[in-house]
């Protein structure tokens, strides 16, 4: 889950990393106020969640706070790859002598948290790892014994090319671990991390991304996310929400007439794979998770039925963890309080499944054993494309 | 033999008071596999399907379990697991999806430490058809043979063992590794306990987009795996950035597409079935000796 700038910097200078002067404004005459009170030259960056966000148009520069005030009613009133703007962070602009890079990790691959660096910071790690692979410097950091100063010393001294700067980038990078466990974090990245002409390292972009499923130890963090985020009162994003909230493992949506459910990211992959070969054209991907709820089948009926472009759903079942009684459960029920002219296919094989068929054949729906013959149908009744 | 479960494992579930938790206790011991004791704190002294519940794991360990299979939700998983691994268990299953990355990391990295194989987190868990089932699986859909079947994602191994029994073709066992990001055993630990496997004729593996766990695999199978391998790669229509389901199963630019899977696997002899149910015609040719 990613977190605000605004909220990520808060941290930082909490926990003793230096960050730029500044504050959020919620509109245009208070970003004028703040930029006064701050003095010049200024930065205003869109609060929003999106990736790319200076090439958006969500990232300006101003000389005087009147300039400050007319740029922010530009962004406030501009959508950012989609997302509507609450929140603008106006800073002053921090002089910058040299960028560098710094960021926290989980390596799957090698499980364990690794510290990232590089003397090549201010463009996005991906390209310094193209063009100076040999100037990403990685450690490994032992989980349990944590970030010790002689790792900061060993990373610092291999991207510090002043050695007097190897103490202070090295304290930089202690506090960033200790953030990273602190917060559960999936991501800590700073992006440029500025060294000022005085020889100070200032955070001048903050990235805070927390582990999901740590979110119950950070309840008031992500409380201030939910309130800050403009919450989407239509379309797609409307309905990704809804599936959050209701607690849908995945859903996202395609360009297709077909709505997908099924119980297991194996077998929705498959059934993709196997409409997408058939010339069938999915609306959406949508898995329930391995263990589920007749709560669950509902709202993610709801959900894919909420998307006006489905014409046929194909729910895809095959229970282990999931009982089949239990989604037979939330089928009849979201037909019985909501209903739908949309067709659904559904196949249904595993936990429990003598009982769930014969509830739905009860309710008048027949189900397919294997999902080669479900997917052709469902394909044949929205038309190949 | 089988691989990590058989006939004579004794296993010990962690939450079986729960809804998941009681009601997959009784549909292992209805499978016959041997659940000799149960554990959650503050329902010890009580029973659930005639197994006895216990307040701690060394309270259990009176009835010699070997394997533990854990139903603990998230927030309260690494703790039921350190208890378990300094119990001496042998395998920790780690059903729950929800455990936080960080204490994945410990608890993977404490367990290697005491010598406790971990499968999991976010695994349907493991069954050796005709022996023992510790896990969630339709064991209906499974029956007893030659093949070993490892996968990343637990309904498509059913789906597949489905298509392989409905052919005839039993499983020695069926490893389900999890959904990841992070993974206890990996495709590769379980690929070499297959090798040696004198039950396990030849290997299915069934992976899907993310990471770079198939193409690690493709590597080893090329220097080390003797047996045949058929594999099926879920996934080819994935859009990139989107997480399909499972927590690692996302495409990260050109890193972890099915295309790039394929075709290390290509290059390691692995056949490739477009479908589950190409496998059956597939590995029937080496069963047939």
């Amino acid at each position: 889950m990613r977190m605000f700038e605004f909220q990520a910097k808060r941290i930082f200078r909490e926990k003793g990393i230096h960050v730029p002067n500044g504050r959020v404004a919620t509109n245009a005459v208070e970003a004028e106020e703040i930029a006064r009170e701050l003095g010049g030259p200024f930065v205003l960056k869109a609060q929003v969640l999106v990736g790319g966000r200076g090439l958006a148009g969500g990232v300006k520069f101003a000389n005087d706070p009147t300039e400050v005030r007319k740029l922010a009613e530009e962004i406030f009133i501009s959508e950012i790859k989609g997302e509507t703007v609450r929140k603008i962070l106006v800073e002053k602009k921090v002089p910058i002598k040299d960028e560098l890079y710094a960021s926290v990790v989980i390596d799957q691959e090698e499980r364990t948290p690794m510290v990232i660096a590089s003397s090549e910071g201010g463009v996005e790690i991906e390209s310094i790892a193209e063009k100076f692979p040999e100037k990403i410097i990685k450690r490994k950091i032992d989980v349990f014994k944590g970030f010790s100063d002689f790792d900061g010393r060993s990373i610092a001294k291999k991207v510090c090319h002043d050695r007097k700067r190897v103490e202070s980038f090295a304290s930089v990078l202690k506090i960033l671990y200790n953030i990273f466990e602190e917060y559960d974090a999936e991501l800590v990245e700073i992006n440029p991390l500025a060294l000022t002409p005085n020889d100070e390292f200032v955070a001048v972009d903050a990235k805070l991304n927390i582990d999901a499923r740590a979110s119950f130890k950070h309840r008031e963090l992500i409380e201030e996310l939910q309130r800050e985020f403009m919450k989407p009162t239509a379309g797609a994003k409307l309905r990704e929400f809804k599936a959050v909230e209701a607690g849908l493992t995945s859903y996202f949506e395609l360009n297709g007439n077909i709505g997908l459910i099924c119980d297991g990211a194996g077998t929705g992959m498959l059934t993709l794979d196997i409409v997408k070969d058939l010339g069938g054209e999915p609306a959406n991907f949508c898995e329930l998770g391995g263990i589920t709820s007749p709560t669950l089948m509902k709202n993610a009926m709801d959900v894919v039925l909420s998307n006006p472009k489905v014409e046929v759903l194909l729910i895809n079942l095959i229970g282990g963890l999931n009982r089949m009684d239990e989604m037979a459960e939330g089928i009849i029920s979201f037909l019985n309080e909501k209903g739908t002219s949309v067709p659904i296919v559904v196949r249904m094989t595993g936990t429990m499944e003598d009982l769930g068929k014969d509830m739905l054949r009860k309710a008048g729906i027949s189900t397919y054993d294997n999902i080669y013959d479900a997917a052709e149908k469902v394909v044949e009744l929205a038309g190949r494309k | 033999m089988a691989i990590l479960v058989n006939k004579e494992t004794k296993v010990l579930v962690q939450g079986i008071t729960g809804r998941v938790g009681s009601f997959q206790t009784k549909m292992m011991i209805e499978y016959g596999t041997k659940v000799v004791a149960g554990v959650t704190p503050g329902k010890g002294g009580t029973s659930m399907h005639g197994v006895p519940v216990y307040d701690l794991v060394e309270e259990a360990l009176v009835h010699e379990p070997n394997v533990a299979i854990s139903f603990v939700p998230g927030p309260y998983a690494a703790d039921a697991a350190f208890e378990a691994i300094d119990a001496g268990l042998d395998l920790i299953v780690l059903i729950p999806e929800g455990i936080p990355n960080l204490d994945v990391l410990k608890i993977i990295r404490y367990a290697k430490e005491r010598g406790t194989l971990i499968l999991g987190p976010d695994t349907p868990g493991i069954i050796s058809p005709g022996k023992a089932k510790v896990g969630g699986h339709p064991h209906k859909l499974f029956m007893e043979g030659n093949m070993g079947v490892i996968s990343r994602s637990g309904s498509l191994s059913y789906d597949t063992c489905k298509i392989l029994t409905e052919n005839g073709i039993g499983q020695s066992t069926v490893v389900g590794i999890g959904g990841g990001p992070i993974w206890g055993l990996t495709e590769i630990d379980v690929l070499e306990m297959f090798e040696r496997d004198d039950e396990t004729h030849a290997i299915v593996l069934l992976g899907e987009v993310g990471g770079t766990m198939e193409e690690r695999a493709a590597d080893y199978i090329k220097d080390n795996i003797t047996k045949p391998v058929v594999a099926v790669i879920v996934g080819r229509h994935a859009p990139v950035g989107k997480r399909m389901g499972h927590a690692g199963a996302i495409i990260e630019g050109d890193k972890g597409s099915a295309a790039s899977k394929i075709s290390a696997l290509k290059n390691a002899d692995v056949l490739i079935a477009k479908y589950p149910r190409d496998v059956p015609k597939l590995v029937s040719q080496f069963l047939k000796k």
